[in-house]
């Protein structure tokens, strides 16, 4: 199911999808290992920022942002 | 780096110049243990805190094993595609700093830490690269192969645990080796890019692969460094890059093209050398981090360090006190034969302020900044980010300025250099000019001393109170953040990615021994250097009689503060450091030497009013001098400096007029 990163609720995990968005924000999101493929887990969840972790790391990226990113939600029983 | 005289004011602003021989650049991810690997190859002890942005500016060492090979080490940067200023100074220095070779440092996650090695490669003709943090990847469960590395990069790659040592001495070696040619970098870019830049690099071949790729992404920064440090007319290259530019399907989205290439690279890459990476431990984060604990374990975590500070300082500063009347007695006897003005002047005027801003002021700081420093190194900054981010966004402020927020307490000074790591200009600004309303270790122990005597009896109490004085401070910081984003500074936020690295095994006992002894020895030196000289220059305006008259002109304005003329003389005497405002104000008040502070205020006249309004003004006052010129030195201009002189006293006037008035007319 796409989403974008927001989406995710805490304990939920996606795929990248498709294209970051363009600038500053993809190509900063792109250095910190947000590639097309790459498995997301999201770790905890406040208003307006939310912490992920993917590829071992832990990130952290505010609403605005985390919105811009598309995925596709892992389904709970895949 | 540490919060030493050296890492604050006009000296860290300033560029060093590397000293002779064969330079190897180390360069590197934020959280690598690149400076922890610097200082195992150097023997030098530059202070590295666990968390992004640490390092600020460059610095230089020879090496141990070799010492012909000097090495630098550069600011972290995820990337040289700079966004910071500190990261264009670690592509400047890559690019056009004239090393012999570079070290890529490099740690588990691969992905995230590689593509600056990927990079590099395209910048400088000789590479090697050095992964680091084996022994933590080891305990993650995470194998890498390193000769398979090598192999996929085509550059030496050498393993190393730099904080156990580890390895070390492989790195050494491979630095001492003969400079070997890199081959090209392994990332592939869409045909269209690949053709641009072969088109650049036919008109200007000297430019290399990094910055060829750069003019494509429309890095006009990197184009003016290029221009600069090849010696090219800004003309010519900006004809090269446009007929680069020409060939591309689609220039608006390059940058992110390319960025993409090199990660999917790097994560290519990484899946074929490394066992797949558990999941980050998120145990303590879940409570730190959490939308309803977290905060009130942060409010914890400092209510517990302010206690220390208030309880630990207590024994220590009798004794200190107790330790130093003695000697003053006996360099009084000593010192008999002078003239009575010279011994005055010596003994009353240098060695008493100095004797109180070492015992009144240094126990408190001495204790308060290791516990801040253990803080930092185990890596709880970034969640202190996280937490308070939504406050920071709705202020118009960088997520980042909680980060430089929290170094402001160590030292104002020190938190605004490390404004740097925030990329955005006005951000960055906004951040320099509200700093000072975090109060710094200097100012905790007047907090301290006067909470202590007026309001608190308790050092759980005493923390309470510092605690709400820390929240104040903050939230007015916050608040003129918002009015310097909605006015002068104003403009779009920026996007912000904070990275939350793994919690660290601080080393204690080296961290409390190291930044207690920095500090001691810094507050130490500055009470001689400045102290002194202000205690003689405050001793010959008494002796003047000028020192009464200026405390008489001062009262009026200082009785509507709530304060009075002594007390308002005393701050604009201690401008050189916050310290001394309590010993220049108990020499103003010319008590009998040996007095202990109780007494002195109360012969004073002091009330609680008096006290209330200032803790207030303690708080919300003008910088020190160090921090305004190291802002003067970082913005480039007087004019934000003035500005940062106004904002904090006019919030600290402000208040204490009211908090006055209140007294006056509504209180009898």
């Amino acid at each position: 199911m796409l989403s974008d990163l927001w989406g995710l609720g805490a304990g939920e995990s996606a795929r990248l999808r498709g294209e970051l968005p363009p600038g500053v924000t993809g190509r900063r999101l792109a250095e910190m290992g947000f590639v097309p493929g790459v498995r997301v887990v999201c770790l905890q969840k406040r208003r307006a920022i939310a912490a992920y972790a993917l590829r071992g790391a832990a990130v952290a990226l505010r609403k605005g942002d985390a919105r811009l990113v598309a995925v596709e939600r892992d389904e709970p029983w895949a | 780096m540490g919060l030493t005289r050296s890492s604050t004011g006009s000296a860290a602003a300033g560029e060093r110049s590397a000293p002779d021989g064969r330079l190897v650049v180390l360069c590197g991810s934020p959280n690598v243990g690149k400076s922890t690997l610097f200082n195992r190859l150097t023997g030098l002890r530059q202070h590295t805190g666990n968390w992004s942005g640490k390092t600020v500016g460059c610095a230089y060492g020879r090496c141990r094993g070799d010492r012909e090979i000097v090495l630098a080490d550069a600011p972290g940067a995820p990337s040289l595609r700079a966004v910071s200023g500190e990261e264009a100074r670690t592509r400047d220095i890559v690019c056009f700093g004239g090393a012999e070779r570079v070290c890529a440092v490099c740690a588990v996650p691969l992905a995230r830490t590689l593509p600056l090695a990927l990079m590099a490669m395209e910048a400088h003709g000789c590479v090697c690269v050095c992964v680091n943090m084996l022994d933590e990847a080891e305990k993650l469960g995470v194998k890498c192969d390193l000769e398979k590395l090598s192999e996929l990069l085509g550059v030496p790659v050498c393993g190393v645990s730099a904080a156990s040592g580890e390895g070390a001495d492989a790195v050494a070696a491979m630095f001492s080796g003969a400079a070997e040619e890199t081959p090209r970098s392994p990332v592939r870019y869409p045909d269209d890019i690949e053709r641009a830049v072969g088109e650049i690099l036919a008109a200007e071949p000297r430019l290399g692969r990094f910055l060829a790729l750069s003019l494509l992404r429309g890095d006009t920064d990197a184009a003016e460094s290029a221009a600069r440090g090849l010696g090219i007319p800004p003309d010519e290259l900006e004809r090269a890059a446009a007929a680069g530019r020409a060939l591309l399907s689609d220039p608006g989205s390059a940058d992110a093209r390319i960025a993409a290439a090199v990660s999917r690279t790097a994560l290519e890459i990484e899946r074929a050398v490394c066992s797949e990476p558990p999941a980050p431990d998120w145990r303590l984060d879940r409570v730190l981090t959490h939308p309803v604990l977290g905060l009130p374990c942060m409010l914890g975590l400092l209510a517990l360090v302010l206690w220390l500070t208030a309880a630990g300082a207590n024994v220590p500063s009798e004794w200190l006190a107790a330790a130093l009347g003695y000697v003053g007695g006996a360099l009084s006897s000593a010192l008999a034969f002078l003239p009575e003005w010279a011994h005055s002047a010596l003994i009353d005027g240098m060695w008493e302020t100095s004797a109180r801003v070492a015992s009144v002021m240094l126990p408190p700081m001495a204790i308060f900044f290791p516990l801040f420093a253990l803080l930092e190194d185990v890596g709880y900054l970034p969640r202190v980010a996280f937490c308070l981010d939504g406050a920071f966004a709705r202020a118009g402020a960088s997520g980042r300025q909680a980060l430089t927020m929290c170094m402001g307490f160590g030292c104002n000074a020190a938190g605004v250099v490390g404004c740097r790591i925030i990329g955005s200009e006005r951000e960055r600004l906004a951040a320099v000019l509200t700093n000072a309303f975090v109060p710094c270790n200097g100012r905790f122990p007047a907090l301290i001393a006067v909470t202590s005597l007026f309001f608190a009896r308790s050092a759980a109490s005493v923390a309470a109170a510092l605690c709400a004085l820390v929240l104040l401070g903050s939230a007015l910081s916050l608040v003129y953040t918002r009015v310097l984003t909605a006015t002068v500074l104003r403009g779009l936020p920026s996007s912000f990615v904070l990275e939350l690295p793994p919690y660290r095994r601080a080393d204690p006992l080296g961290v409390v021994v190291r930044s207690a002894v920095d500090r001691t020895a810094f507050v130490f030196a500055r009470a001689v250097k400045v102290a002194a000289p202000a205690g003689l220059l405050i001793w010959a305006l008494t002796r003047l009689g000028v020192l009464g008259a200026l405390s008489s002109a001062l009262d009026p304005a200082g009785r509507v503060l709530g304060l009075d003329g002594a007390i308002l003389l005393s701050f604009v005497l201690a401008l050189p450091a916050n310290e001394l405002v309590l010993p220049i104000l108990l020499l103003c008040l010319s008590v009998p030497a040996g007095t202990d502070l109780a007494g002195a205020l109360a012969m004073a006249g002091w009330t609680g009013e008096t006290a209330l309004c200032f803790l207030i003004f303690m708080l919300l006052h003008p910088p020190c001098a160090t921090t305004l010129l190291t802002i003067k030195s970082e913005t480039g201009s007087w004019k934000w400096a003035a500005l940062a002189f106004v904002l904090p006293l006019s919030a600290g006037a402000g208040l204490c007029a009211a908090v006055h008035f209140v007294y006056e007319h509504i209180i009898i």
